[in-house]
């Protein structure tokens, strides 16, 4: 289910938050199991089995790693058998087909390709009950006994598809025992409407200029066209994933729970290594702490660090798809990272502070490239390369034209949207709103949640009208 | 403990409010069938469940098999969560208004094309931005194949332009609008052994005037009487002037098909017009063939539609494959009219001109024209579109390539 639905925002989220706010304490988590199960089985009916085996799993190893405390062979098995069931969930699903394909295409072999669907979200729940088994095996948390609690950290609906990567550590005292305040439920509604409106009315309406210059030829794009095409996709994949991020953030905070971060204005940053320290905060700290750190991070020396940062790096591309293209683009961000940390970043340090933000906006927009023009079933590098540097291409005016009546065109139209979706990326809107209610008089303060109600009724506009379709051909 | 408002308490009062009310009276209000605006059926309720097989079920077994399983699993195609979502959206309380809301969102925003409509000014003006030149250049040719096998009968080709063509200049250069003109010539340049009617530069005379609807994509009744005008030479009539008919307001309160892509109630609604010749009208007999069924009218008018959001299709009856017109002059004249619905407000006019008259929709044709209607009976064929639907409907014009 989608969080920007009628199906969710009116009938899903309407039933689960009264029979949530009604039930005692104790029922509370069965509510959320039951209602998380829904929500996944609503669009994944059948891998919903998949994701009750693969917690069933989790559960039990966990339970038995700690029974057996003082067994470190029978503690490591229960180890790898989480890790091998999470990844061979993951390994199966989202790349079986892709290397299959790739090896098929580079020898022409025919190996049968099973054409797998990729279960919603399997990215997210493998990683999120990986790590309970992990840190437990680290004994940095107590077991989770009570079944019914530990499939209710799982399914927690919010989080469920999209993340943020809330591991059991960051919910572990809030699972068995969280309190509702006031403040929490309307700082929830809030952090939910800001979220629905930045999916709805920012990132899907200029994604519709993104998708148009996406399918041109590549060969007609003026300079002007290449270059609002590709910032659109920029915006739009900000303002969809942190959407996506807010609502879940604040509907955990409706149910009493306290998310981690996982944006913090990241086209604000000032280099590559503090956009992904503000990008998808709950991924990088995933990778941290349970792939960088276990290879030794920077301890082993400056060889073994940068070889280190490229696989990080490298993985983290693959996770985002199963794609040759998102791999360079995780190398690509890898090999910035490890420059940065070589003498780039003492340099940009040093220069205005412009010239370093320039840097680093541009460079992420041409990883954005990376991300989304390849066409896919690419399985040769050369056509990777090929496309990519095709468009790169046409943003520097290989086709000729700096601007035409097309550019023209869209900038005409998406300017305004352009415009808010630029101040929604600083943090300038966060500074007025704070300042406003610290110094304002009370009744400015009913504007707040006045101004949110109208972004609501926007967003429940927009979800409506998209089924909106006058017969085109009628009356002829 | 003394109730106090406070910002928060609020908050959460709106947001319950809404989640609460919004489906609650959309539960309760009763449930459209049909959307008038969108001229749609409106989605129903969809079951996961095979009702029939379920009451019939005896053991577990029975009633697994009768849930559709395919229907919720899909991925792609019809799926149950898909058509739940059309429900929820097509019953929402208020549907038309959210729309509303949304399209004037847009607007603001800066979009100047909502659903393919522009609004200049008071005028909605749908928008022609590309064709397909091959499938025009094969329409023309199925039109000129027509004209070569069938020397009897006498193939005229007029191409109207719409609202784009007259009041686009309005509409900034860069949107990329296509000039109907241009493609209207480009067609009659594709045509030979057909005579061509020239009614768009009888009708730009005229463009101060109210020719075109201002929300809907179709002429006006006076657009179709000067396009009449503009026919006469060719076809062989001597038209009436302006002065012999009595003019009736059919409708004030007309808001067309460019309304239903764009709900901008800012354009005011239309006036609809009927021109009934004064010194009494030919009486007719109108034989509407809709394939399912047959009608017949003694007007060329059908009244009920007025109560309907399509007026329009108050001209001649709606759409219908097969339109047969008799009329009691006794000229002996004939007319097949190939057309899309331009023609059902020109076709009043002609009416009173030929006896025999019978108007065609390829839309509905799959077969040789010649099985349909008797083609001797007929000394005339006009080809009648707009240039846009000609351009996008180049497949059905083809259909004429299968005219023996």
């Amino acid at each position: 289910m989608v969080f920007s639905s009628l199906t969710f925002l009116l009938v899903f989220l309407t039933i689960t938050m009264i029979l949530y706010y009604i039930s005692p304490k104790k029922l509370k988590n069965v509510i959320i199991l039951i209602s998380g199960l829904l929500f996944y089985a609503w669009g994944e009916p059948i891998y919903v089995l998949a994701m009750i085996a693969s917690t069933a799993i989790d559960y039990t190893a966990g339970r038995i790693i700690d029974k057996f405390d003082d067994k470190p062979v029978v503690r490591k098995i229960c180890l790898i058998v989480s890790l091998v069931m999470n990844l061979g969930l993951l390994g199966v699903f989202k790349y079986s087909g892709f290397l299959i394909n790739s090896f098929n295409t580079w020898f022409g072999w025919s190996i049968p390709n099973p054409n797998l669907p990729l279960p919603i979200g399997i990215s997210f729940f493998t990683f999120q009950s990986m790590s309970y088994t992990v840190d437990l095996y680290r004994r940095k948390i107590k077991v989770q006994k009570n079944a019914a609690s530990f499939m209710a950290f799982v399914t927690l609906f919010p989080q469920i598809v999209a993340g943020p990567i809330v591991r059991y550590e960051d919910v572990q005292n809030e699972i068995d025992d969280r309190v509702i305040t006031e403040d929490m439920v309307a700082g929830g509604i809030s952090r939910l409407i800001t979220g629905l409106g930045k999916k709805v009315l920012i990132a899907d309406n200029i994604g519709i200029l993104w998708s148009e210059i996406k399918v041109m030829e590549l060969s007609s794009l003026s300079a002007a066209t290449a270059w609002l095409g590709i910032l659109a996709f920029t915006f739009q994949i900000y303002f969809d994933f942190s959407g996506y991020s807010d609502m879940a953030i604040g509907l955990g905070k409706m149910m009493g729970f306290n998310f981690p971060e996982n944006f913090n204005y990241p086209y604000m940053s000032k280099s590559i290594s503090e956009f992904w320290r503000r990008w998808h905060m709950t991924l990088g700290e995933w990778f941290k702490s349970y792939v960088y750190f276990p290879l030794g991070g920077s301890r082993k020396g400056k060889a073994r660090t940068v070889i280190n940062l490229l696989i990080v790096w490298t993985i983290t591309g693959v996770w985002h798809g199963a794609a040759w293209n998102f791999m360079l683009w995780g190398a690509y961000f890898g090999i910035l990272i490890v420059l940065e940390k070589l003498f780039l970043g003492k340099w940009l340090e040093k220069i205005p502070a412009f010239f370093s933000w320039f840097y680093t906006f541009v460079l992420v927009v041409f990883g954005w490239v990376m991300f989304d023009v390849v066409s896919a079933k690419t399985y040769h590098f050369g056509d990777v390369f090929g496309q990519v540097f095709g468009y790169i291409g046409a943003m520097f005016g290989a086709n000729g034209v700096f601007a035409d009546s097309v550019s023209l065109n869209y900038f005409v139209n998406y300017g305004i949207i352009f415009a808010i979706a630029i101040f929604g990326c600083t943090d300038a809107l966060k500074i007025i709103v704070g300042k406003i209610r610290d110094k304002a008089p009370q009744w400015v303060q009913y504007g707040y949640p006045i101004a949110q109600m109208c972004v609501m009724t926007a967003s429940i506009a927009f979800v409506t009208t998209s089924t909106y379709h006058p017969f085109l051909y009628f009356n002829f | 403990m003394k109730f106090k408002m406070t910002p928060n308490k609020l908050m959460i009062a709106l947001f319950s409010a809404m989640l609460v009310v919004l489906p609650v009276v959309s539960i309760i209000l009763p449930k459209q069938d049909k959307s008038e605006v969108e001229n749609r059926s409106l989605q129903s309720l969809p079951t996961p469940i095979n009702s029939v097989k379920w009451e019939a079920a005896k053991t577990p077994k029975d009633y697994l098999d009768a849930v559709k399983w395919k229907y919720i699993n899909n991925r792609e195609g019809e799926a149950f969560r898909d058509d739940f979502e059309k429900y929820l959206c097509d019953h929402i309380v208020g549907r038309t208004e959210w729309v509303k809301l949304c399209n004037r969102l847009q607007t603001l925003s800066g979009k100047q094309e909502i659903n393919g409509v522009y609004t200049v000014g008071d005028q909605m003006v749908q928008s022609f931005k590309d064709y397909d030149s091959e499938g025009m250049e094969k329409a023309a040719a199925a039109i000129n194949k027509f004209a070569e096998r069938h020397p009897n009968i006498k193939t005229y080709v007029m191409i109207a332009p719409t609202a784009q063509e007259f009041y686009g200049n309005k509409i900034p250069s860069y949107a990329g609008l296509l000039s109907e003109k241009a493609f209207i010539d480009d067609v009659y340049k594709q045509l030979n052994g057909v005579t061509t009617i020239d009614c768009l530069s009888y009708l730009s005379a005229h463009k101060d005037e109210y020719i075109c609807y201002r929300t809907d994509h179709h002429w006006t009744s006076l657009g179709a009487f000067y396009a009449y005008s503009a026919a006469a030479k060719s076809l062989g009539y001597s038209a009436y002037g302006m002065g012999s008919f009595n003019i009736e307001t059919a409708s004030n309160d007309f808001r067309g098909t460019l309304y239903s892509k764009n709900l901008d109630d800012s354009v005011p609604a239309d006036t609809m017009e009927y021109y009934h010749l004064a010194n009494g009208e030919p009486e007719v007999t109108m034989t509407v063939n809709t394939g399912t069924e047959i009608k017949t009218y003694d007007s060329l008018y059908v009244r009920e539609f007025l109560d309907t959001k399509d007026k329009y299709s108050s001209f001649t009856g709606s759409n219908a494959p097969l339109v047969d017109i008799k009329t009691n002059i006794d000229n002996g004249k004939s007319i097949l009219v190939i057309k899309d619905s331009y023609a059902h407000s020109l076709v009043p006019f002609l009416a009173n001109h030929y006896s025999h008259i019978t108007m065609v929709d390829m839309r509905y044709i799959q077969t040789d024209l010649g099985r349909l209607v008797n083609l001797d009976d007929y000394s005339q064929a006009l080809v009648m579109y707009n240039a846009i639907t000609f351009a996008e409907d180049y497949r059905n014009i083809g259909k004429l390539n299968l005219t023996k």
